[in-house]
């Protein structure tokens, strides 16, 4: 496995985690973060920095 | 002009505008360029996941369940984090194989047959039908939503029905150009793509109105929303009737599952890929698409709810701006609804096509198929399948009506979709699945689908009692379909999902691993020993895509493919036109066509081998090659008879190399080259093919340029004239001529004809036969010189055998003639002793003995003068014989009077007569022409003859001596009236030195030879002698002499 693929493999099983796992749990409350709902805002903002990782790993290339 | 018109003419000129759209990309890329190469357009045409349930039925989701409608997009977004391994493998697969559907990849992956691609069609098709007819019921709806009008009750008056005819002719035009349906679709990409584009942006425009011009920024809202504490429940799972966790986890599966294998997804991921580094961009630009169109679908649900905005929450995006008056924002809304039902219509009904025509039609279309053309039936069936799929969602549209939500569809065909996952991911990393388990799990995940997840749905419906749904079919509570064997606590998907992993996993891997060792069928079609031509596959493909692309496909194979490659190439081709099981079986039927269009390479001996395997294989084929050469010379030495060694050889061939049509041509000694020897050839063309040898026919070509004469595919030969008899009696597909050579002179030709199809001769295999050839060659020579040898010596054998005989003969015929000579001696000797003793004894008497009677004396005298006279007469004899003999006795012939000459000849003998007291009788034919003879011989004769009569007659006897003209003769007779002849004694009679004595007579009566001299002289004067004798009756002698002719000659 390339170095590129390996570490969206990696990546994967981070996303994983982050949403569907009991991690979830942790921000599954009814609270509000800075006037945004918790859950919301962590999805949300847990998979753009999913997709901007994805991203950055394909843009710095098998080094 | 009234709102209908427009939102009608806004349609149309946006699916116009489509149209256009597909149209530039098709030009484009027929000028070499394509627009669609490109990992943008890569990702937007992806993002036909997102129809019109994610722009108007996420939020309804959402502001019925919450967070519940994320899933759908995060389970994407996990799967897309694969997409540079997993996908990419997948879509090398597809690509590699001329894969084109789900259920092609699942032949593809498991071999043989069509019962799995017709039930995974017939899944897809069950399962897609509902969303298809989800996104023309959204159409339908927005457009009566948009408009005001009451729902269309007719058919006719349905925007839905018009909108599918619209979808139906651009996936006509665009998405069935040409039958390959591995071959892009440009023109329908572009316009996919465009319409992602175009609903991204229409969603974020209105999605930025309706939040900030609406609702008053972000922040506003979601501090109104979490004020109401009804909605609170709606920012986390699993409370009051929002989603819970499972069902979180569940849709994360079903929809990772379905963005792979929903009939559109794989359309676009794996057919339309132009290339593989596109998946590299996809991995993040995909998810952020699905990011992006669903930041805002939360804060939009919210506004909704927070304006109580009348109607179904589904539609809040046109229902907001209608509520506001902003008609103008409602319809850029219905475009961008549009859009997405659009793309989802066009794609889906496309790949449901191919697939239908692939697994359904193409193997109907076969059963019956006898290699006749069918590119433009299956091109027309394609899209009839097109139009047929639009309407069949048109109907189900129609039929189930309002009875359901937007989302419960969609997770329906993401159910369905999702029970190919064991099958397809585990096929292509899992070596020990197998057909069977496939099978099995595919169709108990499908029967699980249908009991638990589409007749209660049905039954929601009331189309099914819901008594089924609460108490379970016939009231058995463990089978309650939503709560099977008593899994109660899970929402319907979750509950799904669980069952799948036992029946369809479960029973995959169990019937799997029973059936493994079984190897996988091959894939590909297997060329075994055989090969194509350029021509053949070109000609195959003809049938099915048409002459334009099959030319193309052949076109873009490199020059020297190898056979093997060809056929890998047409079933590829074939396998976008008609799927890859159809396409297996066509090229197999293909391979067995009766005409055996595949062929052997008759490869006895390798090239040079690199690997060891290989130079065994080699010295294999050379110690092969040894052993025939050996055989066949010692078939050769064992018999010089040609006929049986050729026969011996020829079946020697047929054994090693399987020809079962050979010949051997001989040159005749008439100047043919004629079949000697032959296997297998009919007897008509052997009597046809004996001609000349001449540049006319191969073999003559061979025989008169003393080279081998190879045709490897007949269909390409051009000297036809015997040809053409040949192919009567046997089905010749190629041959091999070499000449029979000795000492460089051709004496005639080895032929093998080979009839299972064109045949590559290598050119080891043409040496040995050549090889062969020239050792029948010189077995034939030999085999000659033996003959005729032996011909010689049976010659020669004959020949002295006959001069054995002949030697015999001559010997017992000199032996006869000197026991005559003998006989003849002792009898002349006695003749001549007889007057001798007469002469003596009275000379004797005379001298000795005083005489005193004159008167005896006198007597005495005249006895001694007869006595010396007959000894004179015998001597005269001997001496014509010995001249005769000698062939030197002297004729004289004159004209001559014949009665003179017979009348002189009766006087002379009338003396001897009377003194016997016999008499002579003359009789002589009037007016006789003279005779042209030797006088004095044939008084001779006639003399003989009478004196011979007198000897024989009988005391008085008369002899009658006639003389009559026969014809241009004079017929002469001298009868007697003695004792006759024996009748087998009559041919003695004329020759030498033999006496017919009389039996009562012991003492001969002459030397014998008179006869023989008569019948000499008779020869020599032109005429004939013969006898005619009757015992007791007498004889009589005949002879013929020519008589004068008109001229005074002869």
């Amino acid at each position: 496995m390339e170095p590129v693929h390996r570490r969206l493999a990696a990546l994967f099983v981070v996303a994983l985690v982050l949403f569907v796992s009991p991690l979830l749990g942790a921000v599954n409350r009814p609270a509000a973060w800075a006037g945004l709902p918790v859950l919301p805002l962590y999805l949300f903002a847990g998979w753009a920095a999913v997709i901007a990782v994805a991203w950055a790993i394909l843009r710095r290339g098998p080094r | 002009m009234s709102l209908t018109v427009w939102a009608a003419l806004l349609g149309t000129l946006y699916v116009g505008g489509l149209f256009a759209i597909a149209h530039v990309a098709e030009r484009s890329r027929r000028a070499g360029v394509s627009p669609v190469d490109n990992a943008w357009v890569y990702c937007l045409s992806l993002a036909v996941y997102c129809t019109s349930w994610t722009f108007y039925g996420s939020v309804g989701r959402a502001a019925s369940q919450g967070l519940g409608f994320l899933p759908i997009y995060l389970g994407p977004t996990l799967v897309f984090l694969l997409a540079p391994t997993v996908l990419r493998r997948l879509v090398a697969f597809c690509r590699a194989e001329g894969v084109t559907s789900v259920p092609d990849l699942l032949e593809a992956l498991y071999g043989k047959g069509q019962a799995l691609g017709m039930l995974a069609t017939d899944i897809l098709v069950i399962g897609i039908t509902p969303y298809i007819a989800l996104q023309l019921k959204a159409v339908g709806h927005t457009f009566d939503l948009l408009t005001g009008r009451p729902p269309g009750e007719t058919v006719w008056g349905d925007a839905a029905l018009w909108a599918a005819l619209g979808f139906a002719a651009f996936s006509i035009l665009f998405g069935a150009r040409t039958l390959v349906a591995t071959e892009r679709h440009e023109g329908m990409v572009a316009a996919v793509a465009f319409e992602s584009a175009v609903k991204l942006v229409v969603f974020l425009a209105l999605g930025g109105w309706v939040v900030w011009s609406l609702g008053g920024g972000l922040g506003t809202v979601f501090q109104r929303a979490l004020e109401r504490p009804d909605l609170g429940r709606l920012f986390v799972l699993g409370a009051g009737g929002g989603t819970t966790v499972p069902e979180w986890v569940t849709l994360t599966v079903l929809s990772a599952g379905a963005v792979v294998l929903l009939p559109r997804q794989f359309h676009m991921l794996a057919v339309e890929s132009v290339r593989d580094e596109h998946l590299g961009p996809a991995t993040w630009g995909f998810p952020a698409y699905l990011l992006a169109i669903n930041l805002l679908v939360l804060p939009v649900a919210l506004v909704g709810i927070l304006h109580q905005t009348a109607g179904s929450p589904d539609y809040f995006l046109i229902s907001l701006p209608l509520d506001q008056g902003r008609t103008d924002l409602a319809f850029l809304a219905f475009i961008g609804g549009f859009s997405a039902a659009t793309s989802m219509v066009i794609v889906a009904s496309v790949a449901l096509s191919t697939m239908i025509l692939h697994h359904i039609v193409t193997p109907l279309l076969l059963v019956q198929w006898e290699g006749k053309d069918l590119s433009r039936v299956l091109l027309h069936a394609k899209r009839l399948v097109i139009l047929a799929v639009v309407l069949l969602g048109y109907g189900f549209h129609r039929w189930i009506g309002e009875s359901h939500t937007l989302v419960n569809i969609g997770l329906l065909s993401f159910s369905a979709v999702t029970q190919f996952v064991p099958a397809v991911f585990l096929g292509l990393y899992w070596k020990g699945a197998t057909r069977a388990g496939a099978l099995t799990g595919l169709s108990l995940g499908f029967a699980l689908w249908v009991y638990t997840l589409l007749l209660p749905s049905f039954s929601e419906s009331g189309w099914v009692p819901r008594s089924f749904l609460e108490h379970g079919p016939w009231g058995v509570e463990l089978l309650k379909p939503r709560a099977l064997l008593g899994l109660v606590g899970l929402d319907p998907w979750s509950h799904f999902l669980v069952w799948s992993l036992v029946f369809n996993l479960g029973s995959f891997v169990g019937v799997s691993l029973l059936t493994a060792g079984r190897p996988r069928p091959d894939r590909h079609v297997q060329s075994v020993g055989g090969w194509l031509t350029r021509e053949d596959v070109g000609d195959l493909l003809t049938r099915f895509v048409g002459s334009a692309k099959a030319t193309q496909v052949v076109a873009s194979l490199p020059g020297r493919t190898s056979p093997q490659a060809l056929l890998e190439a047409a079933e590829r081709c074939l396998a976008g036109a008609v799927g890859t099981a159809s396409a297996r079986a066509i090229v197999q039927s293909f391979l067995a066509w009766p005409r055996e269009r595949a062929v052997e390479i008759l490869d006895v001996f390798g090239g040079v081998s690199r690997t060891l395997a290989e130079s065994r294989e080699t010295l294999e084929r050379r110690l092969r090659e040894l052993v025939v050469l050996h055989d066949a010379s010692q078939a050769l030495s064992r018999s010089l008879d040609i006929d049986r060694a050729l026969a011996e050889v020829l079946r020697l061939i047929h054994q090693e190399f399987g020809f079962d049509h050979l010949a051997v041509r001989l040159l005749e000694p008439s100047g043919k080259l004629g079949i000697r020897c032959h296997v297998g050839l009919g007897e008509e063309y052997v009597a046809l093919s004996a001609v000349p040898p001449s540049a006319d026919t191969y073999f003559g070509t061979c025989f008169l340029e003393g080279r081998p004469v190879v045709v490897e595919d007949t269909r390409e030969a051009t000297k036809l004239i015997l040809f053409q008899h040949l192919a009567r009696d046997v089905p010749v597909t190629a041959f091999l001529h070499a000449p029979m050579l000795h000492e460089g002179r051709s004496i005639g030709v080895l032929t093998a004809y080979a009839t299972r199809g064109p045949m590559h001769f290598t050119d080891e295999f043409v040496n040995l036969f050549a090889a062969l050839a020239n050792q029948l060659g010189l077995a034939v020579v030999n085999a000659r010189l033996y003959a005729e040898v032996q011909a010689y010596s049976q010659a020669m054998e004959e020949k002295v055998k006959l001069r054995t005989t002949e030697l015999e003969q001559v010997n017992a015929r000199l032996r006869e003639l000197d026991r005559l000579k003998t006989e003849f001696l002792s009898t002349v000797s006695h003749e001549l002793r007889t007057p001798l003793t007469s002469i003596r004894s009275f000379s004797e008497i005379l001298l000795r003995y005083d005489v005193q009677n004159p008167e005896r004396r006198r007597g005495f005298l005249r006895i001694i003068q007869t006595e010396a006279e007959r000894l004179t007469r015998m001597i005269n004899d001997l001496l014509d014989l010995s001249k005769i003999e000698a062939g030197r006795l002297e004729f004289l012939p004159t004209a001559l009077d014949g009665r003179a000459c017979l009348a002189a000849a009766v006087e002379l003998a009338r003396p001897v007569l009377a003194e016997r007291g016999g008499s002579a009788t003359l009789e002589v034919e009037a007016d006789l022409p003279p005779l042209w003879a030797d006088g004095d011989r044939l008084r001779q004769v006639l003399a003989n003859l009478l004196s011979n009569a007198a000897k024989f007659s009988p005391e008085g006897g008369v002899v009658r001596v006639k003389g009559r003209r026969r014809g241009a003769y004079l017929l002469v007779s001298v009868a007697d009236q003695g004792p006759g002849i024996p009748r087998h004694r009559l041919h003695e009679v004329f020759e030498r030195y033999t006496q017919v004595r009389d039996p009562q007579k012991s003492h001969p009566l002459g030397t014998g030879l008179g006869l023989a001299i008569s019948r000499e002289i008779i020869t020599h004067l032109g005429g004939r002698i013969w006898v005619e004798s009757e015992l007791g009756a007498g004889t009589t002698f005949f002879f013929t002499v020519p008589l004068v002719d008109q001229d005074g000659r002869r």
